[in-house]
C-alpha cells in the first residue's frame, strides 16, 4: 500500500492542487449531467418527474464515485506529454468518469478495492431509487393529465370519438372491438373508448387538449 | 435475493407479467392482457390448463369456443400475477375507474429485484 502511495505521489508530483480540484469540480458536473440523461431514460418519464431527493442523492453518490476515479485516473494522465498540462484537469475529469469501470478494474490499489466495489453498489441501489421515485411521480403527473384530458374528450359525441378512434387506428374493427370490451368489463362504452384514446393521443394532441381545458 | 421472490418468480406467467412492467416502465392490464394472448410460449404454457383442455377437445368448428376460454384463463392468470407481484411489493398499482386502465408499474424492490436477477442471469 505504501508503495502504491508513493508511486501516485510521485507520478502527480508538479500538478497543483487547484489542478485537482478543477478535475473534481469537472467531474461533478460530468456526473450531474449524466444522471440527467440516465434517469430520464431509465424511467421513460419527463424530466420535471425526475426532480426530487432520490434523485439528488444519486447525483451526491455518482459524484462520490466518479472524483475517486478521476483522482485515480491523474496516473495516467500524468504520463500525456507536458505541453498539455493545461488539459490535464479535463482529461482526468473525462478518463475518470467515463472510464469509471476500466479505471476500477485496473487500479492495483487493493485496500480501495473493497470500498470502490461497495461505491459501485451504492451507485447502482441510488439510480434504482431515483428511477423508482420518477415513475412514481410520471404517474402522479399522467393521473392528473389524464382526468383532464378524459373531461375534455368525454365531451365529444360518440360518433367523433368513433371517428378519432378509427382514424387513429386504422383497424375498421376496433370500435366494435373496443365495444365489445367495454360489454365484457361492464364499462360505458363511450368512457371505455376515450380511455383508449387518451393513450393513442401524440405529444401535440395532448398539449393542445391540455391548454384548451375549461 | 429474498427466496419468496425468487419463489414467485419462478411461475412463467409471474415472471413473464414482471418482465413485461419492466420493459415499459408501466403498463395498463389491458395492454398486459393482450401481451400475454400474444406470446406463443404463455399460450403453449396456458394450453395445459385444465379449462382449456376441455375447451381443445371440442371440434375444430368450435374455436370461437376456445378462444373465448384462453382470454378468460389469461385474465385470471393476469389479474392474480399483478396481485402476487403487488403483494411482493414488486409493482404498484395506479387504480382507474375503468379496470382495464389500471396502471402497473415497477417500485424500486422490482428495480432491485431485476438488477440480483440479472447478476444471476435468471431473467
Amino acid at each position: 500500500m505504501s508503495k502504491s502511495y508513493s508511486l501516485m505521489a510521485d507520478a502527480v508530483s508538479g500538478v497543483s492542487a487547484s489542478g485537482f480540484a478543477l478535475s473534481g469540480f469537472i467531474a461533478v458536473g460530468l456526473s450531474l449531467l449524466i444522471a440527467l440523461i440516465e434517469i430520464p431514460s431509465k424511467s421513460k418519464s419527463q424530466l420535471r418527474a425526475c426532480m426530487g431527493s432520490p434523485s439528488f442523492f444519486y447525483w451526491l453518490v455518482l459524484s462520490f464515485g466518479n472524483v475517486v476515479t478521476t483522482l485515480l485516473a491523474w496516473l495516467a494522465v500524468v504520463k500525456i506529454p507536458a505541453s498539455l498540462m493545461p488539459f490535464y484537469p479535463p482529461l482526468a475529469a473525462f478518463f475518470g468518469v467515463f472510464g469509471f469501470e476500466t479505471v476500477l478494474k485496473n487500479t492495483n490499489i487493493t485496500m480501495f478495492d473493497r470500498g470502490v466495489l461497495t461505491i459501485q453498489n451504492w451507485i447502482e441501489k441510488g439510480a434504482n431509487a431515483a428511477v423508482a421515485a420518477a415513475i412514481a411521480k410520471q404517474e402522479d403527473i399522467n393521473e392528473q393529465e389524464q382526468d383532464v384530458l378524459i373531461k375534455q374528450l368525454m365531451k365529444l359525441s360518440e360518433t367523433e370519438i368513433n371517428t378519432r378512434i378509427l382514424t387513429k387506428t386504422g383497424d375498421p374493427t376496433a370500435v366494435t372491438n373496443l365495444n365489445a370490451a367495454a360489454t365484457a368489463s361492464s364499462a360505458d362504452p363511450k368512457l371505455y373508448k376515450v380511455f383508449q384514446l387518451v393513450l393513442t393521443l401524440n405529444r401535440s394532441e395532448r398539449a393542445a387538449l391540455l391548454t384548451h381545458k375549461k | 435475493m429474498n427466496p419468496e421472490v425468487t419463489m414467485l418468480l419462478s411461475n412463467y406467467v409471474i415472471k413473464y407479467v414482471f418482465k413485461e412492467v419492466l420493459k415499459n416502465r408501466r403498463i395498463h392490464l389491458k395492454q398486459l392482457r393482450e401481451s400475454l394472448t400474444e406470446a406463443p410460449e404463455i399460450r403453449a404454457s396456458l394450453s395445459k390448463e385444465p379449462e382449456l383442455q376441455t375447451a381443445l377437445s371440442e371440434p375444430a368448428a368450435k374455436k370461437g369456443i376456445t378462444d373465448a376460454v384462453f382470454a378468460d384463463v389469461v385474465q385470471k392468470k393476469v389479474a392474480d400475477a399483478v396481485q402476487q407481484l403487488k403483494t411482493a411489493k414488486l409493482i404498484d398499482e395506479r387504480p382507474a375507474s375503468i379496470e382495464d386502465f389500471n396502471t402497473y408499474y415497477v417500485t424500486e424492490n422490482g428495480l432491485n429485484a431485476e438488477r440480483e436477477l440479472r447478476q444471476t442471469a435468471t431473467v
